[in-house]
């Protein structure tokens, strides 16, 4: 296993702010065994600007699994523990011109409104609908990843804003991503010191009042933000009750382990700080939920670490079928399966109960156009790993009837997750 | 209403009147209303049912004032200002003049939704976080580790149309206040709301009406008294009281946001506190200093003549520094030359950290000795001056100046000075292998004449990521080839030439004869037939349309202060503080004094009455 930066069994060494323990150590051993199964988790990684088809679509091999193909060799190792789907599109997505009007609804399945301005409207995601039914049981609902903060400007009558978020928590309401690591590894360990606060409650019950009696203040025009403010000073009360359920057999955390502070200026750097967050947070139980938008749609992120990807990723992804633009375009997807083996491997690394963090888990990596030269929104990229806790069998290659719904899959992963929904967006079918 | 508030009621609701279409005094074509202009110009080829591209603009006038009628209206005034309309080989051409008089006449077809008009409450970026913080606690806290990342709207960071509070927003905000309490409470000397020694009730009203930028409510305080009591009957002591208080404070939308209300009795009036605010983080991009505040609660800042007096001395005091690292440096784009990237093995220089940092410096001196000076708005395109380090006047090929840091040079010639002969400009609108005419056509336009270029249509290709010719096509033939297709022929027609004439900058900005061994090729024509050859014949071009520079300078500066786009309806308020600017020498001071006394600045929305809110409260 690749090391992370931080471990979480470094994490869990020397003395630092004390932090819950973690799902398995406080919990399972004192439950019937029957119960003992680790909670699910669910995940879904997200690679901008398409991916050239011929290098991703791998073969059928003759037990129904798939033979790597150029971009997915990375994940060689792993292919009896992942399932790569064809066909699967949000048909309300064709009609949507750029690259916008594909990523903001790839995990709600809508329509969004064509506008640049704020009058945004989008669907729910689903980690969004997941976080809202079982978000309460963890620390923190959700985790919102990225690397890229949004200029909102427009670009073919879309805000650029659709094409930074991913988790929808309503139509009108992006829940924005957090691009700084160590902000997000403060975030997840801050609960502890939260709850040994005495006078944090009081605290935030006179902001609550401010916000109440400001907004009676406030014109309409500004009711949208201080209704935002008010859930946001309630998005912490809960988290700290969260907390407090879980006082017991706190553990230590090594504050010096942390990510250093600010944006890493070196991309690579950045992607495996996320990564390590992700399988940190997903094994300490702070969360089940994550997406992680690895770059803003329409990135011209140049990729000097990969030979021969000196220009930008959006420039090669219209590479107008010329050779010198393909074989960046390639690589730089292959590159992305790359980073996203070493999450694999990171949750691979993690035992828990009979198996490991990534049987317990779904973890997903698509992109929201196959060929990223034509906008193309069939036949998206789409792979999942991890056995959902046993539900899900791995190592296939499930060819779908053409435009078969990608909800599909997001309905069939939100009933593993344990939301009882009977359908998603465009699907009312699963995949499993 | 108070009678003392009346005086200054009605000067603004005259010029609000006087800024209604059709109506400029002193103009040559005051006499000649839009609808003139519009015969006159327009509709020799835009009439009856076989007007040229479908677009009868006398149908504009009788139509009824549906969404359709608002769409055709802005397609044309975007013609306008784009000086695609009236075409170039048009017999009558508009002067100045009748060009803004025409786009008056289409702006007052636009309706604009009540929405758009009124600014949204907006967040303190993280710089107004710092520099409150710092003159509010007497702290320093580094918010690029603590707080999340600004969101540039507009091109501002601090704009009231941007991404809301988030969860994970508050969060980090309140672990923000926890942090300055405690070294406020043991620092030495202390602000007497964290001085156990200070008598809390007067220390807690001092703070909080600083923190809040007004005058807080009896409730905003009583319940500060209230935690303070609450957290001693706890046991603990008098110092961590107040600290819980601070943080109350510090966490509070009242201190995170600045919003506006408006006055009780007119609604639609921006509060003296409300203008204090507006004008201070402005200027200085902070919280309004002690002789701001003081003026703000005598009720001064009702004047427009205090508020434009206090705006030169805080410009004096500050030495215009903030203001031309916060609104010119954000405008033209500076502030991205920091996550600008070059290929370092092609541009080995790039390895010199302090080189980013550098051309971000010179457009900040810029804009502030601008600020400062009163100087010409027009330096920005062409001056006869540069702010050099020793470092960048090697890099740029310049003698080296006397004196350190930062010092005014005199320039040989006009290949440098302004933003376009910067390394700035040159590094935000090029590639990490090569320059980018397009981009250097796109940023003229779009950052210099906010003339808006859309974004190009789905599959219009692009060019190689690197200049190195392949298969013996230069860069340019590949892009002629590409402007043939008709869709793409419009903007690139108008962006290209503008791009090429600042060919002769290297990814760095550095000067070039050569790329590859050939010659620059720095030629390019306009769509009216005007041949640009480099850098200095595009400053004169620029020149030559002055008054749509300086009327983007006024939209721009709108924007910031007032912190919402600019929309059609304000066009005519916006040319007319242009035309303050244009009379006044192009000095910075005529256009600035303009602004505060335009209805934009001192109302919260500028087209409604005095008395009405803008929306239920």
């Amino acid at each position: 296993m690749r090391l992370p930066r931080f471990g979480r069994r470094a994490l869990l060494r020397g003395a630092g702010a004390a932090m819950a323990l973690p799902f398995l150590e406080s919990v399972h051993a004192r439950l019937p065994k029957a119960l003992r199964a680790p909670p699910v988790r669910m995940a879904v990684v997200v690679m901008p600007n398409g991916a050239l088809p011929w290098a991703w679509r791998p073969e059928s091999d003759e037990q129904g699994g798939w033979k790597p193909s150029y971009a997915l060799e990375p994940l060689a190792a792993r292919n009896q523990e992942v399932t790569v789907f064809r066909h699967l599109c949000n048909r309300n997505s064709f009609e949507g011109d750029g690259h916008y009007a594909k990523v903001a609804p790839l995990l709600t399945g809508c329509a969004i409104r064509r506008t640049g301005g704020r009058d945004l409207w989008n669907g729910v995601s689903m980690d969004q609908l997941a976080a809202q039914h079982r978000g309460g049981e963890t620390l923190l609902p959700s985790l919102e990843l990225g690397c890229d903060p949004i200029y909102p400007v427009e670009d073919m009558g879309y805000s650029s804003v659709y094409g930074g978020n991913l988790a929808w928590s309503a139509p009108d309401r992006p829940v924005g991503k957090q691009i700084v690591p160590r902000l997000v590894f403060d975030r997840l360990f801050r609960s502890a010191t939260l709850r040994t606060d005495p006078t944090r409650q009081s605290v935030l019950d006179a902001v609550a009042d401010d916000a109440a009696r400001l907004r009676a203040r406030l014109p309409r025009s500004d009711q949208d933000v201080l209704a935002q403010f008010t859930d946001s000073v309630r998005a912490l009360e809960l988290r700290i009750a969260a907390a407090e359920r879980r006082m017991e057999g706190a553990v230590q955390v090594d504050s010096a382990k942390a990510p250093p502070p600010g944006v890493p200026q070196d991309y690579p750097t950045h992607v495996a700080l996320m990564f390590d967050l992700m399988a940190l947070a997903f094994a300490t139980d702070a969360t089940r939920i994550a997406t992680f938008l690895m770059a803003n749609e329409v990135s011209g992120r140049p990729f000097p670490f990969v030979e021969g990807c000196d220009g930008g990723f959006h420039e090669y992804s219209h590479h107008e079928n010329k050779d010198e633009k393909k074989e960046p375009y390639r690589r730089i997807t292959r590159w992305h399966v790359a980073q996203f083996a070493t999450l694999l491997d990171r949750l691979a690394g993690v035992r828990e109960g009979d198996g490991t963090l990534l049987d317990a888990s779904m973890v997903v990596f698509a992109s929201p156009m196959s060929d990223g030269n034509a906008h193309d929104p069939h036949d998206l990229p789409v792979l999942l790993a991890g056995r959902g806790g046993g539900a899900i069998p791995q190592g296939r290659l499930v060819r779908s009837p053409r435009d078969t719904p990608l909800c599909s899959l997001w309905l069939s992963m939100l009933r593993t997750f344990g939301v009882a929904v009977d359908r998603f967006g465009d699907a009312e079918q699963g995949l499993f | 209403m108070h009678a003392a508030v009346v005086a200054g009621l009605a000067s603004a609701a005259l010029s609000q009147q006087a800024a209604l279409p059709e109506a400029r005094e002193g103009s040559p074509t005051a006499l000649a209303s839009g609808h003139d202009l519009v015969e006159r110009h327009c509709v020799e080829c835009h009439t009856g049912e076989n007007a040229e591209g479908q677009f009868d603009v006398e149908a504009l006038w009788a139509a009824a004032p549906d969404d359709e009628r608002a769409r055709r209206a802005r397609l044309a005034l975007q013609r306008v200002r784009s000086r695609t309309m009236p075409p170039p080989d048009a017999d009558v051409q508009p002067d100045a003049a009748a060009r803004r008089g025409l786009f008056e006449a289409f702006a007052a077809l636009v309706p604009s939704a009540p929405g758009e008009r009124i600014a949204r409450a907006r967040r303190l970026s993280r710089d107004a976080y710092v520099r409150t913080v710092r003159d509010l606690c007497g702290v320093d806290f580094d918010a690029r580790e603590a707080l999340p990342e600004d969101v540039r709207v507009h091109g501002f960071d601090d704009l009231g149309d941007g991404p809301g509070v988030a969860a994970a927003d508050f969060e980090a905000w309140f672990d923000a206040a926890t942090a300055i309490a405690e070294r406020m409470c043991t620092a030495d000397p202390k602000v007497s709301v964290v001085d156990p020694a200070a008598d809390f009730d007067a220390a807690l009203r001092a703070f909080v009406r600083r923190a809040f930028r007004r005058v807080p409510t009896t409730e905003e305080l009583a319940s500060r008294t209230a935690l303070r009591e609450r957290v001693r009957t706890t046991g603990a002591d008098e110092a961590a009281a107040r600290a819980a208080v601070v943080r109350s404070v510090l966490a509070s939308p009242a201190f995170l946001l600045r919003t506006e209300a408006g006055e009780v009795e007119a609604p639609n009036r921006l509060t003296p506190h409300e203008l204090a605010v507006r004008l201070s983080y402005l200027l200085t991009g902070t919280m309004p200093d002690a002789e701001l505040a003081a003026a703000a609660d005598g009720g001064a800042l009702r004047e427009v003549a205090a508020l434009q007096d206090h705006a030169r001395r805080l410009l004096a005091k500050d030495g215009g520094r903030t203001f031309g690292a916060r609104f010119v440096a954000q405008w033209l784009r500076a502030v991205d030359v920091l996550a600008a990237n070059a290929d370092f093995r092609r541009y080995p220089e790039i390895w010199n950290h302090g080189l980013r940092p550098a051309f971000l410096e010179e457009i900040v001196q810029l804009g502030a000795e601008i600020a400062r000076e009163n100087g010409s708005v027009l330096w920005l395109v062409d001056c006869d001056h540069a702010w050099l380090d020793a470092r960048l006047a090697s890099h740029y090929g310049l003698p080296k100046p006397s004196g350190d840091g930062f010092v005014r040079v005199s320039l040989p010639d006009r290949r440098r000075g302004g933003v376009l002969g910067s390394g700035a400009m040159a590094m935000v609108s090029s590639f990490p292998l090569r320059t980018s005419p397009v981009l250097r056509g796109r940023y003229v336009l779009d950052q210099l004449l906010l003339a808006n270029v859309p974004p190009p249509p789905p599959g219009a290709g692009s060019l190689p990521p690197d200049d190195v010719p392949v298969d013996g096509a230069s860069l340019r033939a590949q892009l002629e080839r590409h402007r043939r297709d008709a869709k793409c022929a419009s903007c690139h027609a108008s962006m290209d030439p503008l791009g090429f004439a600042l060919e002769s900058y290297d990814v760095l900005g550095r000067w070039r004869d050569e790329v590859h061994g050939q010659p620059v090729d720095r030629t390019g024509e306009l769509p009216d037939g005007t041949t640009l050859d480099g850098p200095v014949a595009l400053k004169d071009e620029l020149l030559r349309r002055e008054d749509e520079f300086v009327h983007a300078f006024a939209s721009q500066l709108a924007t910031f202060a007032i912190g919402r786009a600019m929309v059609p309806a304000d066009e005519p308020e916006l040319l007319r503080i242009a035309d303050a600017c244009l009379a006044g020498e192009h000095r910075f001071l005529p256009l600035l004094d303009a602004l505060l006394a335009s209805p934009l600045f001192s109302l919260r929305d500028p087209w409604l009455p005095l008395r009405e809110s803008g929306g239920p409260r």
